[in-house]
């Protein structure tokens, strides 16, 4: 399956501290005509590929800041230039929920979405609107958000942005976050800095393989109570139950599986690389999908893997389940693809500190 | 959606007069005649689901009667009284469907309910308004989970237990006739409440029996089932306890002058999980049958 | 059968108290509680024991003691209750009021009794009330702790207030390290023959004599032997089992003379079998030490084949007090 970062909005209605998308770029809209233009060329790629599915993961900015119409609009593309792809065709999408209304959840329904993926923070200040992040009035929007979602048996989940603001007490968090979803259904992400930390919020490895420690112990007594923790549960899965599951960036093989399509039809790796500008596919306007998804520049991903086997990983015990890491680590500390991420000493750390020795693993 | 709610009144034949194929929770003191009030309720084609009697005198000064047996009865007592008292009417009260709750602001009462757990009544604590002895409580829901001698249902803990899920919260507020899922409490005026303590502080949600078939899209009922979220929009509030999800913030303004909620919950989960798990190991595969 | 101890207060200062070491080392005011009540029952009913004996110092001094009887029988627990039938106004006005009329074979009494010549005015009086009231429950114990002891008073008692027919005749022993007052062993023959004198009295008034524990038996010549064979058709014991004593602390240990040795917390055992057999398995060791009171003991065929234990375990203490720790370490525990 071929995912499109779709993201037909960076206007968003949160400041959130680790995000610098709505600072650092004047935020556009995707116009309806190039939107439309999508659709066909979708419709000529899954036709290109009979057996293959496309999932569009609406993002942003805040999707739903586009307004119902707009998803109207893309329903009725879609019935109008894929009659025979749009069975084909799987819709997601990432929201803050804020602005989430019964109209949105009809409409998603009949995308076929059922579920939304989302994120939260319980401390203050870190998510909200204007300037000082209003927190208080972001988390009872989200409240209210997540009532509809389960009022109208959606499934949810959320990331959780780990920074140096967590670090003082990390069980806290946890507890918090897995009250808020008892079931779990959430992971804790590093945040990820690209140029300066004005906000004093980027932590060392070593700072976050030490958060997840905290919560590990306590996690792996009760993991029964929090099925969906991760990267708790990826880790179990990968090590002890030799399951192979990995969010993207450890697959080792996104080269030609992601595309990102940004608001002027901009093309790109995958949200973070055209967040960050960091790799351009050129765009949609003026190159098919079938095209985006052939570009030469993904055979260096493949590439990546044979490099980082002969080398830097070379015998690394957690090879099959991280592949050196996100490319684009590697690129914000080298300028090029052809490195294991950065995060991988913290990654090792975790396991070796805590994971290992708590649970009587062996790599 | 709507809920069929359980309607939780006084015993005013009034009022139930005007009730109609409702289940009920009925309100009534100790000298009440307690077979006319379950022939009143069931008379009026509603159902009854429990008496509850509020006793002001002691336990053992409660009229028990023979001809209470197979009406539902849950006693709420202060306290228990005299010991030789409760043995004179031990057989006839273990034979009646009844479960007696003791307040907890009596020291003795953590006694005086492993007592009568341990002699096979069903029973259970209520919170009255002191500070609560955390640590007694704890022997109590010890005793209740793990004693492996016969015993009586003790409650919060059987409902905590028996309906614990490791992947859900569990909200004991039922035991007390005061979960909105299930239970909304009338009084005569037609007002109607979420819990008892609303409806005597007058906090109605609506006020009108016929309004009760569509309370679930009543605003201040759907805000008082996501109440619950007021603690995740506090900073430092129950949120962040572990223990949250099996108490809900229930002690939250109590816990300056009395923290241990916490800690006691924590141990309450430990316990429900061991049921689970001794359950788990009792499970019986169900096998073919020639 | 386990014995509760509800209380370390007693009425009495029995010169023969081999409880004494143990109720002096005790808080006074120790008393069991309600809920360590529970939880012993629950333990005797998990460990199948459906028979308890309530003792003290004096039982009746306890708060509850009444209720904590109502409760046993609850619980369907036969209760025996080891007092000295001495209690205040008060208290004997609710036994007689609650008690009463329960059925003996439900609940029962010993009350052991001292030679009046011995007592007080107002305890016999004490005594006496009791007897009156609770003889049909009753079962009078005496022990003896000197050689040369009279049973006179009691058969008076039981023709007086109607009381079972069955004496039980307990051996004061010596506490090890101690100084209270027990029979000597080189008085033990003297006191048999003591015993065997009453034997014809027994046979008139139809009284039972039946010995508690630590009674050689080679303190009886063959003839006695077989005159207490007739007199208890053939239900003799000199055993020395260890009886299962519980603290109002909830400690235990296996009988009152070794109760400064070898305590335990109850926690720590899940059954009642499981302190038994801590006790028995610990006696025992002590037993291969010295087999018994006399020097015979180690070659006595009855001895070996446990038809005699070789009288009270206190006494085989008693050579273990002013040696160099040379046994087995639980020995000096």
């Amino acid at each position: 399956m071929a995912t499109i970062i779709f993201k037909p909005t960076e206007k968003c209605n949160s400041n959130c501290i680790y995000c610098d998308v709505v600072t650092r770029k004047k935020p556009k809209t995707m116009s309806l005509d190039l939107l439309e233009h999508i659709f066909k060329n979708i419709d000529e790629y899954l036709k290109s590929k009979p057996k293959e599915h496309i999932q569009l993961i609406w993002h942003g900015g805040e999707p739903l800041l586009l307004g119902e119409d707009y998803f109207l609009k893309a329903i009725e593309f879609q019935e109008k230039y894929c009659p025979e792809t749009k069975n084909r065709i799987d819709h997601a999408i990432q929201s803050n929920l804020t602005l989430l209304n019964e109209n949105y959840l009809k409409i998603f329904r009949s995308m076929g979405i059922n579920q939304i993926g989302t994120s939260f923070e319980p401390l203050p200040n870190m998510r909200g609107p204007g300037p000082n992040r209003d927190s208080a009035f972001y988390n009872s929007r989200f409240m209210k958000g997540i009532n509809m979602l389960e009022k109208n048996n959606f499934g949810w989940g959320f990331i959780y942005v780990v920074t140096k603001k967590s670090l003082e007490r990390p069980l806290d968090i946890f507890f918090y976050l897995s009250n808020l979803k008892p079931t779990g259904g959430f992971m804790l992400n590093p945040v990820l800095i690209y140029g300066n930390d004005k906000h004093d919020i980027a932590m060392t490895q070593e700072e976050y393989a030490d958060f997840l420690g905290a919560i590990f112990p306590y996690w792996w007594k009760h993991r029964d109570r929090y099925p969906h923790v991760n990267p708790f549960k990826m880790f179990v899965e990968n090590i002890i139950e030799n399951k192979r599951t990995t969010g993207c960036e450890d697959t080792g093989n996104c080269a030609y599986g992601h595309v990102y399509l940004g608001p002027n039809g901009e093309a790109s790796q995958c949200g973070r690389a055209g967040d960050w500008d960091i790799i351009s596919y050129g765009n949609i306007k003026e190159r098919s999908l079938i095209e985006i998804m052939q570009d030469k520049q993904r055979e260096q991903f493949i590439e990546r893997n044979n490099i980082l086997l002969q080398g830097e990983c070379k015998n690394c015990p957690i090879w099959e389940f991280c592949h050196g890491g996100c490319p684009l680590d590697s690129y914000i500390k080298n300028k090029n693809f052809m490195h294991r991420t950065n995060r991988c000493e913290g990654k090792k750390l975790f396991l070796e500190k805590y994971f290992l020795p708590i649970t009587g693993a062996r790599l | 959606m709507t809920r069929e709610h359980i309607i939780v009144c006084q015993f005013d034949e009034n009022l139930l007069g005007r009730l109609h194929k409702k289940r009920l929770v009925v309100n009534t003191s100790a000298d009440a005649n307690i077979p006319h009030i379950c022939q009143f309720v069931n008379n009026n084609q509603n159902n009854l689901h429990c008496i509850v009697i509020h006793q002001n005198n002691t336990l053992a000064s409660t009229p028990f009667h023979e001809n209470w047996r197979g009406i539902p009865i849950a006693v709420f007592a202060d306290q228990m009284g005299s010991f030789k008292e409760i043995m004179q009417k031990m057989r006839l009260i273990r034979d009646l469907n009844i479960r007696i709750f003791l307040n907890t602001d009596f020291k003795e009462n953590f006694t005086n309910i492993h007592i009568l757990a341990s002699l096979g009544i069903d029973c259970g604590v209520f919170f009255g308004e002191n500070n609560l002895d955390w640590e007694a409580l704890n022997d109590l829901m010890t005793y209740s989970v793990y004693s492996k001698a016969h015993h009586a249902t003790i409650e919060p803990f059987h409902f905590i237990i028996n309906n614990y899920n490791p992947t859900r919260t569990t909200d004991f507020s039922s035991v007390y006739f005061n979960n909105p899922y299930t239970y909304l409490h009338i009084d005569s005026e037609e007002n109607i409440a979420i819990t008892k303590n609303d409806l005597i502080e007058g906090k109605y949600i609506a006020s009108g029996i016929n309004l009760i078939p569509d309370i679930s899209e009543n605003e201040k009922y759907k805000e008082a089932l996501h109440s619950w979220q007021e603690f995740f929009l506090q900073e430092n509030g129950c949120a962040f306890c572990q223990a949250w999800r099996v108490c809900m913030g229930k002690f939250s303004t109590s816990i300056k002058d009395n923290p241990g909620c916490s800690k006691f919950f924590v141990d309450m989960m430990e316990a429900a999980d061991y049921f689970l798990s001794v359950q788990h190991k009792n499970k019986r595969k169900e096998l073919w049958q020639p | 059968m386990a014995n509760i101890l509800l209380t370390q207060q007693c009425v009495r200062s029995c010169p023969y108290c081999f409880a004494k070491k143990h109720m002096a080392d005790s808080i006074p005011d120790d008393i069991l509680t309600w809920d360590n009540l529970i939880y012993i029952a629950d333990l005797m009913e998990h460990s199948n024991e459906m028979g308890v004996s309530l003792l003290g110092g004096e039982p009746t001094l306890h708060p509850h003691f009444v209720d904590f009887v109502l409760y046993l029988l609850e619980r369907r627990f036969h209760v025996n209750v080891f007092t000295s039938g001495i209690m205040g106004e008060k208290m004997f006005n609710e036994c007689e009021r609650v008690l009463g009329k329960i059925s003996p074979d439900r609940l029962s009494f010993v009350c052991n009794v001292n030679n009046p010549e011995k007592s007080s005015f107002s305890e016999l009086e004490n005594v006496r009330r009791f007897l009156k009231t609770f003889g049909h429950l009753s079962t009078v114990g005496f022990n003896i702790y000197k050689h040369d002891f009279n049973l006179d008073f009691i058969f008076q008692y039981v023709n007086e207030f109607g009381l079972r027919r069955h004496l039980r005749l307990g051996l004061a022993h010596p506490i090890p390290g101690q100084h209270n007052i027990y029979v000597h062993i080189d008085k033990m023959k003297l006191m048999a023959e003591r015993l065997i004198s009453y034997l014809p009295v027994f046979e008139r008034l139809k009284i039972k004599a039946g010995f508690d524990c630590g009674f050689p038996l080679c303190i009886f010549t063959e003839e006695q032997i077989g005159k207490l064979f007739k007199h208890n058709s053939g239900r003799l014991s000199f055993g020395c089992g260890p009886a299962i004593d519980i603290g109002p602390d909830m400690t235990v240990w296996g009988c009152f003379p070794l109760s400064n040795t070898h305590k335990r917390s109850i926690y720590e055992f899940d059954s009642m079998n499981d302190i038994r057999n801590f006790y028995r398995d610990l006696h025992q060791k002590v037993r291969t030490e010295v087999s018994g009171i006399f020097g015979d003991c180690d070659d006595c065929i009855y001895r070996e084949e446990n038809l005699c234990m070789g009288g009270c375990l206190a006494h085989s203490y008693n050579h273990f007090i002013n040696e160099a720790n040379i046994r087995f370490k639980e020995i000096y525990k």
